[in-house]
Parts: C-alpha cells; structure tokens; sequence
C-alpha cells in the first residue's frame, strides 16, 4: 500500500510543478526515455528471479492453470463492458488496453507511454494502482461473501506479490500457490497482450 | 515497440543468469521503485503541462476507477464458477 500511495502521491506531485512549470527548460525530453529502458530492464531482471523462485509450484494440476485464464478473460470482458460507458473519450481497445495490466501497474503503463503516448499511460498507471489498492483493502470483504478464490482475481497479476499477504491472510494458506500461479502467468502475459491490443486501435 | 522487448528480455536474461545473488535481487527491487517514482514524476510534469489533460484530469481519474472496478468485477465473476465446483480449498 506504502508504495502505491507514493506513486500517486508523485503523479500529483509531478502534475503541479508542470502545472506552474518553472524547470520547463532544464528539463529533458530524452532523460524520460532513459529512465523508461532502465525501468523495463530492471523489470525485466526481477521477472528473471521471479519465474526461477517458483519454478517448482508448476508443476501443479492443470486445473490451477484455468484460474489466470479466467482470471485474464473476465478483465478483458470486464474492460470491454465498461468502454461502452466511455466511447466519447477512448476506443475500446484503449480501454481493453488498460484493463489488460491486471494490476501491474508499472510495467502496464511504460508499456503504454511507449504505445500510445502520456494520456493513455497515466489512465493505466490510475487503473491498475486503483486495482492493487482496492485488492489491498477489499480482499476480506471479497472472500468471505465471493470465496477464496475472488481476492486472487481481483489481484490478477499482484496476486504473487504484493497482494499475496492480504490474500493469504483472508482466503487461507492453502490459496498462496494459486495467488502465485495465478500472479506469474498474468504477469509475464502484460509485454505480449498489451500492444497485441493496442494494435487495433486506430 | 521492439525495443520495450529487448530491452525487457535483456533484463530477464541478466535476471536468470544472477539467481540466487540475492544483493542484486533486492538492490533491483529497490531501483525499480526508485526509478519508478522518477518516471511518475516526468510523466506527471508532462501531463501538467497540457492544459486539456489538467481540464479532464477528474474524468481521468472517474475513468480510471471505473476501469478498475469493471476489470476486477469481470475477473471475480469469471472464477465464481470454478469456486462452485471446487468449493473452497481450506476444507
């Protein structure tokens, strides 16, 4: 939670100075694009670590592997619905684009700032950090009238980590190995669905 | 685009080929925060720099919402089945 507030709290904060720009000319264009390869490398090294930490839970019952699938298809459905209600202001694909984090805030939006530009970065970068948070605070509620299973898809792809706590704690031990599953497919799904989704988009 | 992948391959490879160096682990969670604040930041500044995004900055954050919840609504829904026929794995 500490982060994901720190991430808003620098979006506003970035947001105001630009407001009342006085940096405008030290400030370097080419310097975000650095930051942003460094960022995805880094990203990239920590999936690395990742998929070798939980290379031995897959070797599960293939029943495991239906809970990503469903987990990845009802956020797209999920996505697309909600796009009618927004058709003045996005293309569904935009919107089916954002949804397509499943969380992972991150990775999502420098994916889409490289796509699509600055507008539709900052709507995934809010959309997925609205999703671990209310996973964070909601898992409780979710498990006790959904069923264990809910609070790992409502975390999708933060279900391996930084909503596994919160998962466990309100679903049981005996849901962590699905939260992880769950979490690792999502997430190593995010670099290929993403601008797969964006390519319709005009 | 083909560079987010190289780049991200890149990472993965180095990643792969370090396990088990747990110092460059966590050093690695750490920058990836730290470079992510970074990152915010710019794209904040840049966004404030648009007047039409700081008139719609309050439907963006709506949008955002409704996005979210759409997403995870979708999600749960889709599970509920296999929660039924499963039941619940603590018993």
């Amino acid at each position: 939670m500490k982060t994901s507030v720190m991430v808003l709290c620098a979006l506003a904060a970035g947001i105001l100075v630009g407001r009342w720009n006085t940096l405008q000319s030290a400030w370097n264009p080419a310097f975000s694009e650095y930051l942003l390869y460094l960022l995805l490398f880094f990203i990239g090294l920590n999936l690395g670590h990742t998929s070798m930490k939980y290379k031995s839970h897959f070797k599960l019952s293939k029943h495991d592997f239906l809970v990503p699938v469903l987990v990845g298809s009802g956020t797209l459905c999920g996505a697309l619905v909600i796009s009618l209600l927004m058709q003045e202001r996005y293309q569904a694909g935009e919107v089916i684009a954002a949804g397509a984090g499943f969380g992972y805030y991150s990775l999502s939006s420098l994916i889409i700032l490289e796509i699509s530009g600055n507008k539709l970065a900052m709507l995934a970068l809010l959309a997925n950090l609205f999703r671990e948070m209310a996973t964070l605070v909601f898992s409780p509620l979710f498990s006790r009238t959904l069923g264990g299973l809910a609070p790992v898809a409502s975390g999708g792809a933060t279900s391996m980590d930084t909503t596994l706590p919160v998962i466990v704690k309100s679903s049981g031990k005996s849901y962590a190995v699905i939260a992880v599953i769950n979490g690792v497919v999502l997430t190593f799904l995010v670099p290929f669905i993403i601008p797969f989704i964006l390519s319709f988009t005009k | 685009m083909e560079k987010v992948f190289i780049v991200l391959a890149a990472g993965f490879a180095a990643g792969y080929l370090l396990q088990g160096n747990h110092k460059i682990e966590k050093v690695s969670v750490v920058l990836v925060d730290f470079f992510l604040f970074l990152l915010v930041l710019a794209l904040g500044y840049s966004l404030g720099q648009n007047e039409e995004i700081i008139r719609s900055l309050a439907t963006l954050g709506l949008d955002s919402m409704l996005i979210a919840a759409a997403a995870m609504a979708g999600s749960i829904l889709f599970v509920l089945p296999l929660h039924y026929l499963m039941g619940d794995r603590n018993k």
